[in-house]
């Protein structure tokens, strides 16, 4: 129920006066940490700026009430709704909450009855304006509920009614199945101080008999007294002569720590507010609004957060990008600038002497008849031409070769004219060159005319040795 | 309230940072462009120094000694005629033609193979201030025959501007 919480207040409001516990716990025990007694115009200094409160006041305005929900309705939503129906219908005039039970023993087969506890909402806000900060309530419920959520811990019985009294208030309640089924609320008459005790006893006393009425088929075997009547003989004697039922007091020692016999009787509420489940509990759509508005803007809070470091992490990212750009600009600017002021640059007329010359060069002087004669380089070596013939036409050369040897054996003819030809094919590898063998074998002369194919498989030749 | 404050807070901060990475992102645009700006001029300027060199290595030496006046490139060229035309017999095959660049004559040899002198003397020819061109030449038994064109070139302003981008080194 506490799930994860710091040290918190529970505070029960009873008549003018406050009980309030300064709570921690720890492994499922309650500490208590101070405990005060103050009177209610005290309260609201008292809780300022304080978080985490538990809180249990008597109600000015609340009763309860047994229900038939058709069984068709089944679903919670549509059965709160159903009885939130009933309920305004009676009381038309009062803004409601209310918390509803299924009763254990049900007797009707075409409906469900429910035990329905309601407060108004408007007096229970005015209850709690000693809070100015309604996000610091945790819980908010009726004295009777903070008894039972008590008595339910200390109780191992099913069936018990619980009698609490504190100065002239007597709280009675009828619990079966840890339901209460039963509450009221006694205020005694104060006018004859003599007599307040007997009248404690005698409220109690013909309470406890009309629950004996009321509820004829449950067996009630305990009685459980707490807060002043715990400590007080001649009442407690005096009830337990009247009923058969077994007396126990209340005492919450087996889970809270730090606090005597005596004193727990009279933070008895406090301790029960502390332990008060969610679906006992009376708070006003503000307080539920004011948590809805906690949630969202810690969600919204932690959104932005996020949001916030996506973006720094994308800005930090774009700025050292920007800042290793603007470095370089720099680096690349002192370069360019440093480069400009050592280039020497050429006037126009300066610059057009220098082309005109580079295209006469290029135009007239770049296709000679000493390449052609380098390309055949390899076979002149061999032998030398007995004639050549080389043309340049429109800076397109095409040669022609004749070569002519005499030998005095077959043999080295033969070494010659492979040379010869493993030479051309190294040179036809370049260009595609012809050639013509003519050679006489009778008289021992080699013969051989090389020429260009086509004038333009020079020019490609050309380009490609460039 | 300290809640809200700081959502604002964070939110204005985020929208800040947002249009702070936008306004980066517009700026990195800006400064890579005027990057490959400078990294290309800075290249350009590369070239015109590695041309620069180029031109006075290769090209300058050639540009001093070039006619300015078109009858001192004509003389030249007949000068040079008038001085081998007996030993390399020499015949006018063509007589000065001209375009925007250089002067041109055209000349027909017949030179003996036996006499290798002249034939060595003949092949290592030059022409001071201008080029020898063999145009053709025929090796028979006997001699080396063909035409060679005489080219002087001169000073000329006129520029091509198709012709630049094929002869400027890249």
């Amino acid at each position: 129920m506490w799930g994860f919480m710091a040290k918190f207040y529970s505070i029960s409001i009873v008549n003018n006066y406050v009980f309030i516990l300064h709570l921690d716990k720890k492994n499922d025990v309650l500490i208590v940490l101070e405990s005060f007694e103050i009177e209610i115009s005290e309260l609201a200094l008292f809780v300022k700026d304080k978080k985490n409160l538990y809180i249990s006041v008597a109600q000015a305005f609340e009763f309860s009430e047994n229900i038939k929900v058709p069984i068709a309705i089944a679903k919670s939503n549509n059965v709160k709704n159903y009885l939130f129906y009933k309920i305004k219908e009676a009381n038309p005039n009062i803004d409601i909450l209310f918390n509803f039970k299924k009763l254990p023993k049900q007797n009707d087969e075409e409906n469900i009855t429910y035990s329905v506890e309601v407060v108004d909402e408007k007096v229970c806000i005015a209850s709690l304006d000693f809070v100015k900060d309604l996000s610091s309530i945790k819980s908010a419920t009726t004295n009777k509920f903070a008894l039972l959520s008590l008595a339910n811990k200390c109780i191992d019985d099913d069936q018990y009614i619980c009698v609490y009294t504190n100065a002239t208030i007597v709280l009675i309640l009828a619990v079966e199945q840890k339901e209460l089924i039963f509450s009221r609320t006694i205020s005694i008459d104060t006018s004859n101080p003599q007599t307040l005790q007997m009248n404690i006893a005698e409220n109690i006393t013909q309470t406890l008999s009309y629950i004996g009425n009321q509820f004829r088929d449950v067996k009630f075997k305990t009685l459980a007294l707490s807060g002043s009547i715990a400590l007080d003989d001649v009442v407690s004697q005096h009830i337990a002569m009247l009923n058969n039922l077994n007396i126990s007091i209340l005492y919450p020692n087996s889970f809270v720590q730090n606090i005597n016999a005596e004193e727990s009787q009279s933070q008895l509420l406090p301790l029960g507010a502390s332990l008060v489940a969610k679906s006992n509990q009376f708070l006003p759509k503000i307080i539920l609004g004011v948590r809805q508005f906690n949630f969202v803007s810690a969600i919204s809070l932690v959104l932005s957060l996020v949001v916030l470091l996506v973006m720094c992490y994308f800005s930090l990212n774009a700025y050292n990008k920007y800042s290793d750009l603007a470095n370089k600009n720099k680096v690349l600017e002192s370069r360019y600038l440093n480069l400009l002021s050592q280039t020497k640059m050429l006037s126009q007329k300066e610059l057009t002497k220098y082309i005109n010359h580079i295209v006469m060069v290029k135009k007239y002087l770049q296709n000679t008849p000493i390449d052609t004669v380098l390309l055949v380089k390899p076979l002149i070596e061999m032998d030398k031409p007995i004639g050549f013939e080389c043309k340049n036409e429109d800076g397109v050369i095409s040669f022609k070769a004749i070569f002519e040897k005499h030998f005095k054996e077959l043999k080295n003819l033969y070494k010659f004219e492979k040379e010869f030809n493993k030479r051309f094919e190294e040179i036809n590898n370049i260009v595609k060159i012809e050639k013509k063998i003519t050679t006489d074998y009778k008289q021992l002369i080699f013969k051989a005319d090389v020429h260009t194919l086509k004038s333009s498989d020079i020019l490609k030749t050309r380009r490609r040795r460039q | 309230m300290v809640k809200i404050a700081f959502i604002i807070i964070n939110i204005v901060l985020a929208i800040f940072l947002y249009f702070s990475t936008i306004w980066f992102e517009e700026e990195d645009f800006q400064i890579e462009k005027l990057n490959e700006k400078y990294i290309k001029n800075t290249r350009k300027l590369k070239n015109i120094s590695k041309i620069d060199s180029w031109l006075h290595e290769n090209v300058k030496k050639n540009l001093k000694e070039l006619p300015k006046d078109s009858k001192v490139a004509d003389l030249k060229l007949i000068k040079f005629f008038d001085t081998y035309a007996k030993k390399y017999n020499l015949k006018v095959q063509k007589f000065i033609y001209k375009d925007d660049l250089a002067h041109f004559l055209m000349i027909k040899y017949v030179i003996s193979r036996k006499s290798y002198k002249v034939l060595n003397k003949f092949l290592k020819q030059e022409y001071k201030g201008g080029y020898v061109l063999l145009k053709n030449f025929k090796i028979d038994k006997s001699t080396l025959s063909g035409d060679l064109i005489l080219i002087q070139p001169f000073l000329s302003h006129i520029i091509k501007k198709k012709e630049i981008v094929d002869v400027v080194p890249q």
